[in-house]
């Protein structure tokens, strides 16, 4: 969590300077837009004791889940249905997208004993679906994809029968390190678009949407070309909404997405994580979503979670299922 | 009214500076034209591109292939008698930027008169009988457009796939990379359905078009270039275009891994480095390091010398010279991938 | 008094660009209109003029690199 800067106790330095322009920034910017109260249909009721008995594997093991770091509203929900989203290599990211409440910084080498940790964590705690995501690691050469692959070899021994999503970054383009993990044969491949191109200098400063997309289309074609025993790997994207999209902006999107061969495309709401993220534009009411799920679903993506509190990986497993029930073949 | 111009020449630096000249002088400003000519066999790659990564460079080099750079953007194509290039030079409108479909229409329907029908694939390339015949790029200058392209005729295909290389995995990916497909000889698709042309048919037949219907409503006359022109474009242009600055300088700096070559191997020792990192900026090599780090005495005398050698095909030749004649024939090839 | 150079929209569908080449460097007067960066998107390659006379203060996206479409590229001071 970002830290409120502190009074200065000295002649104010460099440092001390650019965190007062920064949050002036913020002030003007929430003038400007006036912070919007939050509608009724984003007020959210925790459940304490369904999650306790995560938080504490999760620290027994060192581990992250970017549930928690995410400060995400579904928490208590996800787990229950034995769906849990783990973060690795670190808490520290290369990158400083405006919509995200991780920690940018300096990050430590990938730590070795991660996916062994990672995997007992999740047979412990019994999980049917396993997502695993990361921080941007734009220090390491292959961007953190050998990581990623020794974590899925692990949960494969540990859990055989549970299916694993891989929420990747876009790792510089560095395509020969998208394939080692598209090899590793994930489930789910998920790459988040985040939000329209129009947005990207603003929101996404460090990614391309051409490049997004391409990691999508590359995961795609390899879906094709290597089927695995239970079924093709689905490729996956989302987009927040709320960040000063158009309708049209995002009809384009919905239009690439396809073109791309995307499968599931999950749609949520923004919501700001402290005044030096970017502000919410607006507010996308549960009507809204349910025509945006429309117009996807019309464009021709096979599945599509579109609602105020829906994240990437919100019912993943469900999504799975439902998409290879629909691809299946009748039985023969 | 536009002029076509159908160039005598078939020196691919010739006509690239005679490109820059029409596009940078903004000449179609005033009035549109149509340049169309044939290369000797030449590897036209794009601006932003690294041809070391693109092109077998020393094959080419070997094989009396040369080698340019073009000032619009895309990927490496290969030029011989066999193809067919065209530039359009118009004035700048929005809807044309970008717009590679108006540009190719006049071939499109050519090919429809012959019973051919093409699409227009990522933009900018065309597809008959689902292979790729023409890649066309642009430039953009303040008031005009030039839109080029290449129509794959009669090429030596064997020689193209031998010097392009497909878009496999780069470790360092600056520069822009080629999106070579399954190219195919149009001639062949063509023989194939029945019909017996040569380049000059075709090229007959695109002019025809050209000058009955033409661009976007303008047709387009024969016409001619100035004396004074082509010697402006030689005198102020050419250079830039043989320039090694112009070629090689303008890629960004990258690494480059080669291997030693497997015969020389059992020569060298086992001691000696199979693999070795070179650092290349502004087309010299910085250093030549052991992959493996190692710095034994053997590692360190071939990094010195290949250290700060230009990395083209005459000068390397020359700095290894000490290793003898056969080696250095046994060595070149592996400067390029 | 500083001005910001940014990627410009070329083409409706444009999203991003590669820069292929700083015609300009850094400390080097800049006249208005003059051709002071190119960008290549989608085989286009374009030349893009400077707004302002100025001096060129930073560049802050180097060639060879991609950007999108609004990004701050250079600095300019006026």
């Amino acid at each position: 969590m970002q830290k409120e800067p502190k009074a200065p106790v000295h002649s104010p330095c460099q440092g001390c300077a650019e965190k007062r322009q920064a949050s002036q920034r913020a002030r003007q910017q929430s003038a400007e837009f006036p912070t919007l109260a939050k509608p009724k249909w984003l007020k959210v009721k925790y459940n304490p004791g369904a999650t306790r008995e995560v938080v504490e594997l999760m620290n027994q093991y060192q581990l992250n889940t970017v549930c928690k770091e995410a400060n995400c509203p579904n928490l208590g929900e996800c787990y229950s249905r034995r769906t849990a989203t783990f973060m690795i290599l670190g808490e520290q990211c290369t990158r400083s997208c405006r919509f995200c409440n991780v920690l940018s910084g300096r990050p430590a080498p990938p730590d070795p004993a991660e996916p062994e940790h990672l995997a007992a964590a999740a047979k412990t705690l019994g999980l049917l679906h396993v997502v695993v995501t990361s921080v941007t690691r734009d220090d390491l050469p292959d961007g953190g994809a050998s990581q990623f692959v020794a974590v899925v070899e692990a949960l494969r021994r540990e859990l055989p029968q549970a299916t694993i999503e891989l929420l990747i970054p876009d790792l510089r383009g560095r395509w020969e390190a998208l394939e080692t993990i598209l090899a590793a044969g994930p489930d789910v491949l998920n790459h988040n678009v985040e939000t329209v191109p129009e947005l990207y200098h603003e929101i996404r400063p460090q990614a391309i949407y051409e490049r997004s997309l391409e990691v999508l289309s590359r995961a795609a074609d390899y879906a094709v070309e290597h089927p695995l025993p239970r079924g093709r790997m689905l490729v996956k994207t989302g987009l927040m909404l709320g960040l000063g999209e158009s309708d049209e902006q995002l009809s384009r999107v919905f239009r690439d997405l396809v073109a791309h061969r995307v499968d599931v495309l999950t749609l949520g709401q923004y919501l700001q994580p402290s005044p030096q993220h970017a502000p919410v534009r607006r507010y996308v009411s549960p009507e809204e979503f349910d025509r945006y799920r429309e117009e996807a679903l019309a464009a021709g993506l096979s599945f599509v979670a579109a609602a105020p509190f829906v994240r990437s990986s919100y019912r993943a497993e469900e999504a799975l299922a439902q998409v290879r029930a629909e691809s299946s073949a009748p039985a023969n | 009214m536009g002029k076509f111009i159908f160039s005598k020449e078939q020196s691919a630096a010739y006509h690239l500076a005679l490109e820059a000249y029409l596009h940078e002088q903004a000449i179609a400003r005033d009035e549109s034209f149509a340049l169309i000519y044939v290369n000797r066999p030449t590897v036209v790659y794009g601006r932003a591109q690294n041809p070391y990564r693109e092109v077998d460079w020393v094959q080419a080099t070997e094989r009396g292939v040369a080698l340019h750079r073009r000032i619009s953007g895309g990927g490496a194509v290969y030029h011989d008698e066999g193809v067919l290039n065209y530039a359009f030079f118009v004035p700048r409108r929005q809807a044309l930027v970008l717009n590679y479909a108006y540009f190719l229409e006049p071939l499109r329907a050519v090919l429809r008169e012959l019973g051919l029908a093409s699409e227009i694939l990522r933009k900018s390339n065309l597809y008959v009988a689902g292979r790729k015949i023409s890649g066309n790029a642009q430039a953009l200058g303040a008031e005009v457009i030039m839109s080029h392209g290449t129509i794959l005729f009669s090429a030596n295909t064997e020689l193209l796939e031998a010097l392009l290389h497909s878009p496999s995995a780069q470790v360092d990916r600056v520069a822009v990379p080629s999106d070579i497909a399954c190219v195919k000889n149009l001639r062949e698709i063509l023989a194939e359905r029945g019909h017996e042309l040569s380049l000059g048919d075709l090229t007959q037949l695109w002019l025809d078009y050209l000058e009955r219907v033409g661009l976007g409503g303008e047709s387009f006359q024969e016409g001619s270039l100035s004396p004074e022109l082509e010697t402006l474009v030689r005198q102020d242009y050419l250079p830039r275009f043989l320039s090694r600055a112009w070629n090689f300088g303008r890629t960004a700096p990258f690494q480059l891994r080669i291997s030693t070559p497997e015969a020389l191997r059992a020569d060298y020792g086992e001691k000696f480095p199979r693999h070795w990192q070179l650092s290349i900026r502004e087309a010299v090599i910085e250093s030549c390091r052991a992959a493996d780090e190692s710095e034994g005495a053997a590692a360190l005398a071939f990094g010195r010398l290949l250290e700060n050698c230009p990395l083209g095909y005459k000068e390397l030749r020359q700095a290894l010279a000490p290793l003898g004649d056969e080696s250095v024939s046994l060595w070149l090839p592996a400067f390029s991938s | 008094m500083k001005m910001q150079v940014k990627l410009p929209q070329l083409a409706p569908e444009m999203a991003s660009a590669v820069i292929v080449a700083w015609l300009k460097a850094e400390g080097e007067p800049v006249a208005a209109g003059e051709a002071l960066f190119e960008v290549e998107t989608d085989k286009v390659v374009s030349s893009v003029e400077a707004e302002a006379a100025g001096t060129l203060e930073k560049i802050l996206v180097p060639a060879g690199e991609a950007c999108s479409v609004g990004s701050v590229v250079a600095e300019i001071e006026g």
